[in-house]
């Protein structure tokens, strides 16, 4: 047991000193390869930037639409029934008919 | 370069602001540091260019885990050490190796370990080198990063702590168990040369 730690140790220190005498790389500039590379990932990865006064108007726009959905609401409801302009109960009776009109005037203009 | 010279965390706030001469910058000051730990713990397979632009992306890309608490250097140490353990776990590969899969420098050095009890002299270095690479390779990468940081590296119990977030339990049981494999390994070969 103390033989075989003892090799072990001294295979160890034999490696550890081939590794202090490699000749040290030079890791002092980064290479411009690597450096596009990263920044291409970056970008790939990075959400697109927004221009910083889309959120304002994206939130002025939906304070908006609210107030006019709300606005319609409040005006469909405050009329009495009868005035109501329901579009759907007053469907003509002869919708065809009524789609056909402009068609036979046109036909009825021309000479 | 040190922290004060290139001022990271201003350079950090315009990283985050998107400034890509600041990003250029920052890789400057972290490269060497990089390179160190990528040269240490790559696995056979992948480039060092490679893994190098996978520890660079994470770490710009996730800037905003980074809490200041501990020295940017220590967290960039840690997000390139879990990089390397990741890629090398990803690589799924722990060979077996016999004697007459060594080559003749690393039989040589077998030999010698087994014929003497002196050091092994300079000529012998390189054999020594792969075949503790080779050895190496049958441990897990959290083994072998330990083995390498203590034995070949002669760092301490406390900078494997900094690098790795492990406790100091944890690196000196890590250390003692992967010795433990390592050491089977080699009796392995050991009695697998001619006598």
């Amino acid at each position: 047991m103390k033989n075989e730690q003892d090799q072990l140790d001294r295979l160890l220190r034999s490696a550890a000193e081939a590794r202090r005498n490699a000749p040290a790389a030079d890791d002092s500039t980064v290479p411009w390869t690597l450096e596009q590379r990263v920044l291409a990932s970056i970008r790939r990865v990075a959400p697109a930037a927004e221009p910083g006064w889309l959120l304002p108007v994206i939130r002025g726009a939906f304070a908006s639409a609210s107030v006019i959905v709300v606005a319609s609401a409040a005006l469909y409801f405050t009329q009495p029934a009868g005035q109501q302009s329901d579009s759907a109960a007053q469907i003509p009776a002869n919708e065809m008919a009524f789609a056909d009109i402009p068609v036979s005037q046109m036909f009825v203009s021309t000479p | 370069m040190t922290e004060d010279e290139l001022n990271v965390a201003e350079c950090l706030d315009r990283v985050r602001k998107g400034d890509e001469e600041s990003v250029r910058a920052l890789m400057q000051h972290l490269h060497p540091l990089v390179m160190k730990i990528v040269r240490s713990h790559r696995p056979r397979r992948l480039e060092e260019e490679d893994l190098a632009q996978m520890i660079y992306t994470k770490v710009f890309t996730r800037l905003e885990q980074y809490e200041g608490k501990v020295p940017f250097t220590h967290w960039v140490s840690r997000v390139a050490v879990n990089t390397c353990l990741s890629a090398i776990k990803a690589e799924a590969s722990r060979p077996e190796w016999r004697f007459a899969d060594l080559g003749e420098e690393e039989q040589v050095v077998v030999e010698n370990l087994a014929a003497t009890t002196d050091e092994l002299d300079a000529a012998h270095q390189a054999g020594s080198s792969e075949l503790v690479t080779k050895l190496m390779e049958t441990l897990s990468p959290e083994d072998r990063l330990v083995l390498q940081a203590l034995h070949l590296e002669g760092r301490s119990v406390a900078e494997i702590q900094q690098m790795t977030g492990w406790s100091g339990a944890l690196v000196k049981v890590r250390a003692f168990r992967a010795r433990h494999k390592l050491r089977k390994a080699l009796k392995k070969l050991l009695a697998e040369r001619s006598p």
